[in-house]
């Protein structure tokens, strides 16, 4: 199958029946059916050998841009293991917009910019953002931002990676039928896609200019706090965020010091979902 | 450069033309175009950064333009000089400035 997410068309083929199933049902929203244009990534599953289509079935995956750690799956978390392909395609090979490891959402034309690393807890605030607080969801993975003293955030909206707590959290604010195959076993614990709400997704080429930056932190049963962070803390954590700045050249330097000495950027530390909405809420009504 | 130090064969320092400097409300950052590397700087390297330019100077000559701009150097700890060219040193080891070799 072929399909647009944000500015970047895939190509994605599998032998397996069930992994194109799942992707079938979790892209039913997006652009699709691109044929004769040109593509920006391919993804390839395949067995892991002829046999292994059938006997403990495992999967490998071909593509211009991989790690290792991502591949051999079984075949049943074929899936996941395009997720992570899709992913790493953007990380690494994309270079028409600064590529961070970030989620972003935005509310008309401005938005806030997610860091933090796996784990921190940028999927869930997303998807609380969306789900909850009425923000426009942007990515839950990864933020694209323009080159220039104007840069604009570009929606880039995946299915949202849920795992483990955040799972049940989110199953009680969004429709059941956004959600995709529930993950057992897999180097995340348990995974659980979450559709983007529809109208994400249909506004997916409008972009909104970053207004606000925070890395989220959960920890259960913690008072909720904000830290601003100097300049060049900001600059050092986008820095380390971006997969592809430092290919960048000298745009991607200036797009980066541009953006931290005209984004507020805060540390926040929350430990339930109402202190993470309030706090952000509260901070987004500072910037401008 | 001054005489003095040329005669005495000690080094000196410009900026290299292919360093772009930019100010942070703290700290500074020095962007090297042909590598694409960027230096976070620590507030002394950045005080003698700022008077490095086109024109090759030694440590001393840096010294005299800061008494020059903020006064006499106060040595409570260590010879000024003696720190001043450390930092040379570590700015030419990272490339950011040039060394002209000693007379």
């Amino acid at each position: 199958m072929r399909l647009r997410i944000g500015p970047a068309i895939f190509d994605l083929r599998s032998p397996f029946r069930r992994s194109v199933g799942h992707l079938a049902e979790l892209y039913r929203d997006y652009p699709q059916g691109m044929d004769g244009e040109v593509y920006d990534f391919a993804v390839r599953a395949r067995p892991i050998s002829p046999l292994r289509r059938w006997v403990r079935p495992t999967i490998v995956f071909d593509a211009d841009f991989m790690v290792e750690d991502i591949v051999p799956v079984e075949a049943r978390l074929g899936l996941l293991g395009f997720e992570m392909a899709i992913n790493m395609q953007m990380a690494l090979g994309y270079r028409r917009e600064i590529v961070f490891h970030a989620a972003s959402a935005a509310k008309d034309d401005r938005a806030i910019l997610i860091v933090g690393d796996s784990g921190a807890g940028k999927s869930t605030l997303s998807a609380l953002l969306s789900y909850q607080a009425g923000w426009r969801h942007m990515g839950d993975e990864l933020a694209l931002l323009t080159f220039g003293p104007e840069a604009v955030l570009r929606p880039y909206p995946r299915p949202i990676g849920l795992k483990n707590e955040s799972i049940a959290v989110m199953r009680a604010l969004a429709p059941a039928d956004r959600f995709g195959p529930l993950l057992t076993e897999t180097v995340k614990g348990t995974v659980q896609h979450l559709l983007p709400p529809q109208s994400a997704i249909s506004t997916m080429d409008e972009p909104a200019r970053p207004a606000l930056i925070v890395s989220p932190r959960f920890r259960a049963s913690v008072a909720p706090e904000q830290r601003r962070m100097t300049q060049s803390e900001a600059y050092l954590r986008l820095s380390v965020a971006s997969t592809n700045q430092l290919t960048l050249g000298e745009a991607g330097f200036e797009t980066l010091v541009d953006l931290v000495r005209n984004v507020p950027a805060y540390d926040i530390v929350y430990g339930s979902s109402e202190d993470a909405l309030s706090l952000v809420d509260d901070l987004w009504r500072e910037a401008r | 450069m001054s005489e003095q130090a040329l005669h005495a064969g000690i080094s000196a320092y410009s900026l290299d033309p292919d360093i772009r400097i930019e100010r942070l409300e703290d700290l500074s950052l020095a962007f090297h175009r042909q590598s694409g590397e960027t230096h976070v700087l620590a507030a002394d390297t950045e005080i003698i950064l700022s008077t490095l330019g086109d024109t090759p100077l030694s440590a001393q000559d840096i010294a005299a333009r800061l008494v020059a701009e903020h006064g006499a150097l106060e040595s409570e700890d260590g010879d000024p000089l003696t720190l001043i060219e450390a930092r040379l040193q570590e700015l030419h080891r990272l490339g950011i400035a040039l060394r002209r070799p000693s007379a």
